[in-house]
Parts: structure tokens; C-alpha cells; sequence
């Protein structure tokens, strides 16, 4: 018996419950926008029943470019964590409180596609020799039988079946599948994505995700190659970071790289971590969750737990810009395991920021 | 246009009876073959076929309920449809993880030679769903009958996806438990 056959039973069940369960709303052009924001994943972009946040960077002088942003945030559910998850996760974010710093790099995504999931700076025929390249640099051979990875009719990766295993390009990334007993090649992805060898320096954690019944939900190892600075490492771990996950006897070797398709606009100064928790208290921030689902039902000092500073890189992003994560609790399950909401505050400083106009969203 | 009237167009071998169906309910075929399919044109064609079977089956059946009727044969070509795409290594259905949630009820000890009764299995399902409480047999029933996303159940829930997530895992373990119980697995 397998889960198809549970499936196929599934298909066989008494009418009534099939009627019950049957989606009360269906219109295709909505569904089309929410499938490109689950892609997007990270919760940055275009959904029905969210808040749409956008925003124009304007430069001070003439010394940085005039930038323009658009950011939607999701709102049905909302981005977040637990204290499991914290708890059992290693931090290796370099970023920390104590990190003093001026600028940071803002970058162009030139493979954003607006209001689409794929990213349109590569063509498939692109993504194709990109997963050649690589499948060649590890000694995988491949054959013909190349696919693409498509969602719908938008084509956004390219896979290459080989010999020990499966080789995916994407506009912002690659990874590996194969056999455990290949992790080797897991370790030569890795390098050969980022151009480094062995004698290069990684850091790497465990990361650890919860259920809200507390039970684990995904278990995975990051690292970034070190720097020669603090910026360096912020942007390696930010944009260029690698993960490991397992499944069976297959394991997956992901590498991201942000940077690939993206132009540096410039070297933007940022708040610190103190100005931007102010600005969070004054309810200057971008979130997918409402207030309302803050303990006590307002953001105050007892609230925030912690504070990083990270990217906002997963989606179809317009632009990489640094942002000020702040870790709110909010109201709990039946388990009382603590839930805590993401709220974001730009570490860009306030007059490089244009004005903010955030819509509540409505069925788009 | 009432269902007992489409009907009798099947009935009557009037070509019209497709045109009404897909009027009535083309957008939810649409729906389930898309969950399944994640392609515009294939699901499509799905749907298309659905109403090709529909055509083909009323007369003789005469189905109490048209809409599921409808349903049950798209879910049904849909995933036949994806078996092919899948044996041909094409990507973006949720119905692979679907399949492969549900793959978490049976015990790993189990091999796919291992033949049960599927009326028994059916039976044992249906018990199943009939002691969970409406919302959460019909957030199952929305994952792993419609195949709908997390993402779609938790808007269509009004709850975060991580709740949804949850709520399927602990699903997930009951029935599997209950199959246990039942002698089933």
C-alpha cells in the first residue's frame, strides 16, 4: 500500500463530505496572483488579503542613484517564529547588536519581473548552460534528457537529470540531489558556487523549525564562506548562503546566490539598531501580522524579544535592501508554545526613504 | 441552469448539456485539475476530458450531485495526467507532496506489494473523517481531495499557514493511528 492508494480511496468517500470541503471562492486571476506569492515564500509580495507597502528611495545627493521600490506584504497569516525554533536553531547571522555600522550595500535585482514568479534577466536557453556548466564541473553528465522547472507556464529553473543525480539552475541559485553517498559533490556545489575552495572558511549552524504543536517540522544546516569584514559577512550570509536538507536516502545541496543578476546601486547609510526601534515603537515598521496579534495588543518594549539584521532576498524581489527583523511575541496556541511575528524596520536612513503608503489589501 | 435540467440535456443528447456544465461548473474543475496539474493548458484539457467522460457516462448514471460527479472524474484524470508528467520528470504540482503527505499514514514497514481492501480502506477513511469536526475534516478534505495549497487553505481558513500545517500533520497522525486501529495497515 502507498499513499496513492490512500489517495485513490480519499477519491471514493461519501459525496457529502467532497460538497462540504469545496472551495467557496474560485476566480483563476486571483489564483494566479497567490501562486506567484506563495512562491515568493518569504512574504514580500503580491496576495489577496494583504497590505501593499510601497515606497521610493530618493538620494540625498548626487552621490547615489534615485531608487524606487514596491514591496507587498502578505496578510493572511503572518511570517514568524517560536521559541523552539529559536531555541533549538544555531544563530549565525554576523550581524549582532554590538556590530556598529555606517553603510550598506542596496542592490538591484535585474532579474525582477514585476507581478511575476519568474526572473526574466535569464532565459531558459541561460539557465540551461548555467546547469551544464555546473553539472560539468562536477563530473556529472547528463545526456539529453534536460528539463525545465516550471510553475504554470513561467518557466523559472532549469533541471538536469545525470547520472548521480538531479542539477537545478535558477536565475538566483543552484542546487544538487543526490545520494548520501555522494556528499562529496555536495561539498564541491558549494564551492564551485561561490568560487572557493576547501581552504576557504564557512561557518555554519543547524536550523530547526517547529510546528505549533511543537512537533519538528524541517531541519536543515546553513553556512556562508567568511569574509575579510563584517560587511563582507553580512552579504555572504544574506545573499550567498548554502543548505543542506535530507530526505531518505537523497540529499539536497542548495546554493543561493542573490548577487548573480544584481548591480550594486551604492554603499547606503543605515540607522542602528536603537533608531530603528524606535521607529518600530511608532508603529514606522512593515509586517505581515497586525498588531492585533501582538501580546497585549500593542508593540512595547516587553514585547521584542530579539532583533537581527537580514536581506529581504526570497521572492521576486525589485530590490535587496537591509532590514532591521524584530522578533514580537505574539499570542500563542492552545500549547502555549510562544509565538513570535516578524516586523520589519528599513535600516536605510529615513531621508533616502521616500514616503511610505501602505494599502490594506483587499482581493486583488 | 438547475442540475436535474443539465441533466436531462445529457439525457436528451443535447450538446448543449456541455455547455451548461462548463458554464456552471468549468471553473471548479478548472480549480481541482489545477491543483493537481499546475498548468493552464493541461488542466484544460483535463477538464475538457471530464466533460468527455461526463458525456459518455449520463446516460446510463444519472448522478445525485453533479458538481462532485464532475469533480471526482477531473481529480481522477488529473492525477493520471500528473502520473505521466511526473514519470516524465515534470515539476510544480503540489500533488507530489500531496502523494507524498499522505505516504506518511502508512507504515514504512509496509511495501507497495502489501494489497489491502479498498472498500475496507474506504469505510475506514470515511470513519475516520466523520469524528473530526467540520472545519478540520474540511481543511483535510481540501489538502488531500482538492489538493489545494497551504497557502490557498490558510486564506481560505482565515488562519496562518503554519496553523494549517500543524493541523494537517496532527491529521495525518490520527488517521494513520485510526488505520492502525482498524487493522487496516
Amino acid at each position: 500500500m502507498r499513499g496513492e492508494d490512500l489517495f485513490n480511496a480519499l477519491g471514493k468517500i461519501d459525496e457529502k463530505y467532497i460538497e462540504d470541503a469545496a472551495p467557496k471562492k474560485i476566480s483563476f486571476y486571483q489564483r494566479a496572483a497567490f501562486k506567484w506569492a506563495v512562491a515568493a515564500a518569504a512574504c514580500v509580495c503580491l496576495v489577496a488579503g494583504g497590505y501593499s507597502v510601497t515606497s521610493a528611495l530618493t538620494a540625498r545627493d548626487g552621490d547615489l542613484p534615485k531608487i524606487g521600490y514596491s514591496i507587498v506584504i502578505e496578510g493572511m497569516g503572518y511570517e514568524g517564529t517560536d521559541e523552539l525554533s529559536m531555541k533549538n536553531s544555531d544563530d549565525i547571522n554576523p550581524w549582532n547588536e554590538d556590530v556598529v555600522l555606517e553603510t550598506l550595500p542596496v542592490y538591484k535585482n535585474l532579474c525582477y519581473n514585476e507581478g511575476k514568479l519568474s526572473q526574466t534577466y535569464f532565459n531558459v536557453l541561460d539557465l540551461k548552460k548555467q546547469a551544464e556548466d555546473l553539472a560539468d564541473k562536477l563530473g556529472m553528465s547528463y545526456g539529453n534528457t534536460q528539463i525545465s522547472v516550471s510553475q504554470g507556464e513561467e518557466v523559472y529553473g532549469f533541471s538536469l537529470e545525470t547520472e548521480k543525480g538531479t542539477v537545478r539552475a535558477f536565475p538566483k541559485g543552484s542546487n544538487i540531489t543526490v545520494r548520501e553517498s555522494d556528499f562529496a559533490l555536495i561539498e564541491k556545489h558549494m564551492q564551485t558556487a561561490c568560487n572557493k575552495s576547501s581552504d576557504n572558511e564557512t561557518e555554519t549552524g543547524v536550523y530547526t523549525e517547529y510546528s505549533v504543536d511543537g512537533e519538528i517540522f524541517m531541519a536543515k544546516t546553513r553556512s556562508y564562506y567568511k569574509g575579510e569584514s563584517i560587511v563582507e559577512d553580512i552579504i555572504n550570509f544574506n545573499m550567498q548562503s548554502h543548505y543542506l536538507t535530507e530526505s531518505g536516502n537523497y540529499i539536497t545541496g542548495s546554493s543561493d546566490n542573490y548577487l548573480n543578476g544584481s548591480e550594486k546601486i551604492g554603499d547606503y547609510p543605515v540607522i542602528s539598531l536603537g533608531e530603528a526601534k524606535e521607529k518600530l515603537l511608532r508603529g514606522e515598521h512593515i509586517s505581515s501580522a497586525a498588531e492585533s496579534y501582538v501580546e497585549g495588543g500593542e508593540i512595547t518594549e516587553d514585547v521584542i524579544e530579539k532583533a537581527d539584521l537580514i536581506y529581504y532576498t526570497v521572492g521576486n524581489q525589485e530590490y535587496y535592501l537591509p532590514y532591521y527583523r524584530f522578533y514580537v511575541k505574539s499570542y500563542s496556541g492552545d500549547n502555549d508554545i510562544q509565538q513570535y511575528a516578524y516586523f520589519y524596520v528599513c535600516a536605510v536612513v529615513e531621508e533616502y526613504l521616500g514616503e511610505i503608503t501602505v494599502f490594506d489589501g483587499s482581493f486583488q | 441552469m438547475k442540475d436535474i435540467d443539465i441533466i436531462k440535456l445529457y439525457f436528451a443528447r443535447s450538446e448543449k448539456a456541455i455547455d451548461e456544465t462548463d458554464k456552471k461548473y468549468g471553473a471548479y474543475c478548472i480549480c481541482i485539475a489545477k491543483n493537481i496539474l499546475f498548468n493552464n493548458q493541461d488542466s484544460e484539457e483535463c477538464v475538457n476530458d471530464t466533460y468527455l467522460r461526463a458525456w459518455n457516462s449520463i446516460p446510463p448514471k444519472e448522478p445525485h450531485n453533479l458538481r462532485t460527479y464532475l469533480g471526482k472524474i477531473t481529480r481522477g484524470l488529473a492525477i493520471n495526467r500528473y502520473k505521466l508528467y511526473s514519470a516524465e520528470k515534470r515539476g510544480g504540482s503540489s500533488a507530489e507532496l500531496v502523494l507524498s503527505e499522505l505516504e506518511g499514514c502508512i507504515p514504512s514497514g509496509m511495501s507497495v506489494e502489501d494489497t489491502l481492501d479498498e472498500k475496507l480502506l474506504i469505510k475506514a477513511v470515511e470513519d475516520f473523517l466523520r469524528r473530526q469536526s467540520t472545519e478540520k475534516r474540511n481543511i483535510f478534505l481540501r489538502r488531500y481531495w482538492y489538493c489545494s495549497s497551504v497557502s490557498d487553505i490558510a486564506r481560505d481558513f482565515s488562519m496562518s499557514e503554519s496553523k494549517v500545517t500543524s493541523l494537517l500533520y496532527r491529521q495525518r497522525h490520527k488517521l494513520r493511528e485510526h488505520l492502525e486501529r482498524e487493522e487496516i495497515i
